[in-house]
């Protein structure tokens, strides 16, 4: 999900600019040289889940799994998100610059609500598949639903009841993203429960 | 990935941002359809010379206008009584043309900067060193990952799979996500142990030393320069022509 460049107004940036910067910045504070490579992989990874694209009818979506990637991260998601979104700006256009800041706030903050909200349940859950398929849809819908709730947030600071409209479609675009998002990160989170354990408690 | 004959981008980047600013700031339409006017004039130029194909150019261009559309479907229209508001459409006119001027800067100032020369234009710029070896590190993990997620990807191809709407292809898209982060972990271990080994610690990988302003090539001044000197151009004639 992206806000394109030439939307937003300028205080709606900086501000989402300013409130970006700091979520990266104690992302950096914890970002030990030790961390540096496992950050780098997961940025990568998160740019590779957006290229992944599942089939809806005439159309398609592509994942975006902000909520997971915050479930396993906490605050480092907040620059891990940034340079992913950067890199697509650079390579795809997706986004843009001028707006990184907005972007990566509206997928960052809800990756980092799905990690205070699910963080102890993941924690302490047992290994039951049916808790742990939970915790993942729970969080892609935090991660999804929080992103659609910014982006409307930003939507509506720039140009109130003119982009009520804009503001209802792209909330009813992002639906089967929920969905799907849903779906994939709750079969992820048991698969990496099977297979990798210690990804979950990172 | 050596990025040793890279351009250093740094004014290039800095001219986007220059547009993206001077375009959120512009409250006129015809300063911004002027704006717009140069950068599909400097695209052609750009494409004449081949520094970019026109092909690669308008597919990108198409795509970004899909969102052009969405905001000419709900800003101009009220679909309760099927009516347009002529504030909504010049609202509507002002965003189509800011975001395809910038989206059409951006595209044509960074065209051939991989990201290696975005984290080192990212530095140059202000960023912190930490954050710029961060993206450089992570572009190093995109190319490597990416290849064998392609990989992986042809060979379920081979094997007869198709992705669509249901559930095994649901499950197989899951399968793909775990393994990558399963793949990524587990080069993140190799890579600390690696270093461990040569009696290391893991402090990201190097950028090239930032180049002084002054030793900057002539040639990114001078773009630099016309960008700055079109949005001026841009802005001061509409005022001339009383316009605005």
């Amino acid at each position: 999900m992206h806000l394109a460049e030439g939307v937003l107004s300028l205080p709606t940036l900086v501000g989402a600019a300013v409130v970006s910067a700091a979520g990266i910045a104690v992302g950096m504070k914890q970002l030990t040289p030790q961390k540096l490579p496992v950050a780098a992989l997961f940025a990568a990874v998160f740019f590779l889940i957006g290229t992944i694209h599942v089939p809806i009818g005439i159309g398609s979506v592509h994942l975006i799994l902000n909520g997971l990637i915050g479930l396993l991260l906490g605050w480092l998601a907040f620059p891990v998100i940034f340079i992913a979104l950067a890199l697509q700006a650079l390579l795809f256009s997706f986004g843009g610059f001028m707006v990184l800041g907005a972007n990566t706030l509206l997928l960052a903050a809800p990756a980092l609500a799905a990690h205070y909200l699910l963080r102890s349940l993941l924690i302490s859950s047992s290994s039951s598949s049916n808790k742990l398929m939970f915790i993942g849809a729970m969080a892609a819908a935090i991660g999804i639903g929080g992103a659609t709730l910014v982006a409307a947030m930003l939507l509506w600071t720039t140009g109130q009841s003119a982009f009520i409209g804009l503001i209802t479609l792209l909330a009813a675009a992002q639906l089967p993203v929920l969905l799907i998002d849903a779906v994939v990160s709750a079969l992820v989170v048991t698969m990496l429960a099977r297979t990798l354990p210690k990804v979950l408690r990172l | 990935m050596s990025h040793e004959h890279q351009p250093d981008g740094r004014l290039r980047l800095a001219a986007v941002l220059l547009v993206s600013f001077a375009a959120t700031l512009a409250q006129s339409t015809a300063v911004l359809a002027l704006m717009l006017l140069f950068s599909a004039l400097a695209a052609i130029a750009f494409t004449a010379h081949a520094a970019i194909s026109l092909a690669s150019v308008l597919q990108r261009m198409l795509v970004i206008n899909i969102f052009v559309l969405w905001i000419w479907l709900t800003v101009p229209i009220d679909w309760t009584v099927l009516e347009l508001h002529s504030a909504g459409v010049e609202l509507a006119t002002k965003m189509s043309l800011r975001i395809n001027l910038i989206s059409l800067a951006a595209l044509l100032l960074l065209a051939g900067m991989n990201g290696i020369d975005l984290a080192q234009s990212a530095v140059a710029l202000g960023a912190s060193q930490k954050l710029g070896s961060l993206l450089a590190m992570a572009v190093r993990q995109v190319k490597l990952l990416g290849e064998t997620q392609h990989r992986l990807q042809r060979a379920m191809k081979a094997r007869g799979y198709r992705l669509r709407f249901s559930w095994r292809s649901l499950r197989v898209s899951a399968q793909l996500v775990a393994w990558l982060i399963v793949h990524a972990l587990l080069r993140a271990e190799r890579i600390d142990l690696g270093l461990k080994a040569r009696g290391l610690t893991t402090t990201g990988w190097p950028l090239r030393q930032v180049a002084d302003w002054h030793s900057l090539p002539r040639s990114e001044w001078y773009v630099f320069g016309a960008v700055a000197a079109a949005l001026g151009v841009a802005a001061t004639i509409p005022l001339i022509w009383g316009l605005v």
